[in-house]
């Protein structure tokens, strides 16, 4: 038996309590003044709800663009070879080392009626910046490392010889794609899409410059739990936190299930 | 189907695995591939079945080129070494999977598939299995499911690739006369890679023996076995012990002793190797002709009793195995005894 | 027979994809990561030197601007240490030893990764703001979290803190406890024994751990925006400057401090790379972030 298990164990539990454990117990039981009813008329505001909505449907759907080309990006580095790709593969993480304010003003900037991208979109009548679809893209930056470095691994990880399996039984590259690859790299790939969804919904230095922060329409969540706390409303932020968290909550119990499923069949023998 | 490669070359970077490989297997043959890892065999395996391109040479199917035939095109049933089986799908589905992504105009009716499979499933003994998941079945088990898989596509050859290396003892010598007897009811034309004497020699028409990108020698198993042609091949197979020697005409000296060999008559004078099985060796008294040599170990707990034993002159060791009837009783360690070659090849050094 | 030679490729044919189909996705993949990543970072630089080199020095060296770097360098250097610190003995409680509810804690460490940052910044308001548990008290007592640079502190130290644990905590599984009782019975004590076995073995994943701590640390902007109260040259650390910078129209300006974040992100990144490149081997295996 080695020792110091009481002293840093007794560390670690002493430190999460002040930095973790006391905050959230001050974030949960703070909505508890305004009383039942006034927690559920606080967090069903059509303002409210409206954020909650924003912040999740642009998540869901950052989340699921991610899906196909962190997938797409995580084939080509994994599969082919082409130069620069060690660049190319390392760089994938800016968005995990870029802080998020810089990401945010330089998207902005990026994407804004005179900006380099913006200014190309706008004759098509695609207006970016100061719209939901400029969170979308927003959260597209900050969550694509997420999807290609879950499936990178278990892409390289991936048995060749099922492929030449199926290629030897006669399927077509297609097949051999959708019938035996893509069902073994779906937990990782859900994954993911989740771990990139569950922080594009909590996101708020990348999105807030671009969002334009219009009331009803382009106004995220967690901006709204800003804005409460400027009035002072310490009980109507904590509510809208609560929900938020409980709602992520629930999603990645779900999916959770849905990737124990998805193993089921798995070996645990190799 | 008929089957032949001529002049395969296959480099992978700086190292070449195989270095001009002739073959030629006829319809109906069981063919092993015997070598030890790095030989060569499996890269054979393989470019025969269209999963890697050769860098010359020629693949024929009866008579047809193969070369850049797409590997689906060539209707070969390959069992991997691992399996293979897709974790994801029942063991039916697994079967099925070779019929199912057929094109359209040649996929047979879903009943039709599921007939096949069922078929398939009897065929290897699996009957009410089909349901389970390839993580649900013991080894034995799933190399059916593979072997039944690869068959399932109507293969015109079935390349295995070290069949039983993932089995324990038991199983393998199970499924060994069990796919034996398969090859003969199925008419099937098969080829397998093996690092196992023992299997090739058991399970074979033909061995085909390789060392280092090269093939050694073809022959039957009893070719093979006992009238080896390379030094490889004498220490390959049978764990012959390997006695330097001085080749002079009608006789080898062996240290200061002079063995008469007659069957080294046509070999050129100078160094030699004798190639002596361990069980073709016997004892004689110490002042008796023959080498002299003492007993260094005497191993008595194995069917056949085993001595090992050092060379007077030339401290050279050999393994000794006596017929069950010596039990070897009478030896001891540190004996003076002589060794006798009953039989014996001679080659000369390299 | 012609002795037509085959196609020279040593990957196994069933692998290969047509060269349309390989082309299409890898161009597919790069025009992706190039809209999305590359034009933004390339931006940052440009628009900093938009006005040539001396507006962006003018820039840097402006007294504000000064100040949030310094501020910067003073949260990052009270946050990581600490973070550190508590990386270490998480590590070793929970990688060396077998308890109930470990899993629990494991969870615990890695709940700052799922939570908004302005989450994480909420909840020391809720606790040491003027409205919160304690602020009241302190304030009476004279203290003051939120709006200073404690509360700046705190904060970092939630959002950063999973990074070093995380990183150590299935490295030091991975090396099991072997090597430390050797070292005990060899007579070593516990602190000789961490200090010349334990930390030797995780010394580049501790590194790599510092490093994306570092680089999280000084970059948050969401939770240090809820408790720093935006007072200029006091509590504005540089992501914050960047925001007020931008929002007041001084572009140069803003993109001149995001580009030294960029910078600092880069460097990160190299050093990412090459740690992984060089000492993979000795890093955790499963790594997500």
């Amino acid at each position: 038996m080695l020792p110091g298990f009481g002293l840093t164990l007794g560390y670690v539990l002493f430190y999460l309590s002040i930095i973790v454990l006391l905050p959230l117990a001050a974030l949960i039981m703070r909505p508890a003044e305004l009383g039942l009813a006034g927690f559920f008329e606080t967090v069903t505001t059509p303002r409210v709800l409206a954020s909650l909505r924003v912040s999740f449907g642009t998540a869901a759907i950052a989340a699921g663009i991610n899906g196909v080309f962190g997938l797409i990006i995580a084939w080509v580095l994994v599969r082919y070879e082409f130069p620069g790709k060690r660049l190319i593969d390392a760089f994938v993480d800016l968005p995990f080392a870029l802080p998020t304010a810089v990401a945010g003003i330089a998207l902005t900037t990026l994407y804004a009626p005179n900006g380099w991208i913006g200014s190309l979109l706008i004759p098509l009548g695609i207006k970016v910046a100061f719209t939901p679809l400029g969170i979308v893209i927003a959260l597209i930056f900050i969550g694509l490392p997420f999807v290609v470095r879950t499936v990178q691994p278990v892409l390289l990880d991936f048995e060749t010889e099922l492929e030449e399996a199926s290629a030897s039984l006669g399927a077509n590259r297609l097949q051999v794609f959708v019938l035996v690859i893509l069902p073994s790299i779906m937990p990782a790939l859900l994954t993911g899409i989740a771990l990139a969804f569950a922080r594009a919904v909590g996101e708020y230095g990348s999105v807030i410059f671009i969002a334009g922060n219009m009331p009803m329409k382009s106004e995220i969540a967690p901006l709204l739990i800003v804005s409460k706390l400027e009035q002072f409303d310490y009980a109507g932020a904590a509510a809208i936190a609560v929900v938020m968290l409980a709602i992520s909550f629930v999603m990645l119990l779900i999916l959770n299930l849905i990737q124990r499923w998805a193993r089921r069949h798995e070996d645990n023998s190799r | 189907m008929g089957l032949q490669a001529q002049g395969i070359v296959k480099t992978f970077g700086t190292f070449t695995a195989l270095r001009g490989v002739d073959i030629d297997i006829a319809k109906g043959e069981f063919v092993a591939l015997l070598g030890p890892s790095g030989s060569g065999k499996t890269t054979l395996l393989r470019i025969l079945a269209g999963l890697d391109a050769q860098d010359e040479g020629h693949v024929l199917f009866n008579d047809e080129d193969m070369t850049g035939r797409k590997l689906r095109d060539r209707r070969v049933g390959f069992v991997f070494q691992h399996y293979a089986l897709f974790k994801h799908m029942t063991v039916a589905e697994n079967i099925g999977f070779g019929l199912k992504v057929r094109p359209r105009e040649q996929r047979p009716e879903k009943t039709e598939i599921k007939r096949r499979v069922d078929e398939l499933l009897h065929l290897v003994q699996l009957d009410r299995l089909g349901d389970r998941y390839p993580s649900q079945l013991s080894g034995g088990q799933r190399q059916r499911v593979a072997l039944a898989r690869a068959l399932a596509i109507e293969p015109s050859v079935l390349l295995l690739d070290e069949p039983f290396g993932a089995l324990d003892a038991k199983v393998r010598k199970e499924l060994r006369r069990w796919l034996r007897r398969l090859h003969e009811t199925m008419n099937l034309t098969s080829i397998f890679v093996t690092h196992d004497q023992e299997e090739a020699l058991e399970l074979a028409d033909k061995v085909v023996v390789m060392n280092n990108g090269l093939i050694e020698q073809v022959g039957t198993p009893e070719a093979v076995y006992h009238k080896p042609e390379t030094a490889f091949v004498y220490e390959f197979l049978g764990g012959a012990n390997r006695v330097p020697c001085e080749i002079m005409g009608g006789v080898v000296k062996i240290g200061k002793t002079i063995v008469p060999a007659p069957q080294a008559t046509d070999k050129p004078d100078g160094k030699g190797i004798a190639y002596v099985r361990p069980e073709e060796i016997t004892f004689g008294a110490a002042d008796g002709p023959g080498v002299p040599a003492i007993v260094q170990h005497v191993f008595r707990a194995s069917p056949l009793p085993r001595v090992e034993v050092q060379l007077v002159d030339t401290h050279l060791s050999l393994d000794v195995t006596l017929p069950p009837e010596v039990v070897g009783a009478e030896l001891a360690k540190g004996q003076r005894v002589t060794v006798n070659f009953a039989k014996f090849d001679v080659l000369p050094a390299q | 027979m012609s002795s037509i030679k085959a196609v020279r490729t040593n990957k196994p044919l069933a692998l290969q994809d047509p060269a349309i189909v390989r082309w299409g996705l890898t161009g597919l993949a790069l025009a992706f990561i190039v809209l999305v990543l590359f034009l933004p970072l390339t931006l940052v630089f440009l628009e900093a030197l938009r006005h040539g080199a001396q507006a962006y020095f003018d820039a840097i060296i402006e007294p504000d601007a000064r100040a949030a770097i310094q501020l910067t360098l003073i949260v990052a250097a009270i946050a990581v240490p600490l973070n550190v610190v508590f990386g270490l003995a998480g590590a070793w409680a929970i990688a060396k030893f077998e308890f109930r509810g470990k899993s629990i804690l494991l969870t615990l460490v890695d709940l700052p990764f799922s939570v908004s940052p302005v989450i994480s910044g909420l909840i020391y308001v809720l606790l040491y703001g003027a409205h919160g548990w304690f602020g009241p008290t302190l304030q009476e007592w004279g203290i003051k979290v939120i709006f200073n640079i404690a509360g700046l502190v705190l904060a970092t130290i939630f959002v950063t803190f999973p990074f070093v644990a995380r990183e150590l905590i299935p490295l030091m599984q991975e090396q099991g406890t072997e090597e430390e009782e050797a070292a005990i019975s060899l007579g070593a004590g516990g602190w000789q024994t961490f200090r010349l076995v334990t930390l030797p073995n995780v010394a580049w994943g501790l590194l790599y751990g510092v490093l994306l701590c570092n680089a999280r640390a000084m970059g948050e902007f969401g939770a240090v925006s809820v408790v720093s109260g935006h007072i200029r040259g006091l509590t504005n650390t540089m992501p914050l400057h960047v925001e007020i910078l931008y929002n007041e129209y001084d572009f140069v300006g803003a993109f001149a401090v995001a580009s030294l974040l960029a910078l600092l992100a880069l460097v990160t990144l190299a050093a990412k790379s090459f740690l992984e490149w060089r000492y993979g081997d000795r890093l955790s295996a499963g790594r997500t972030h």
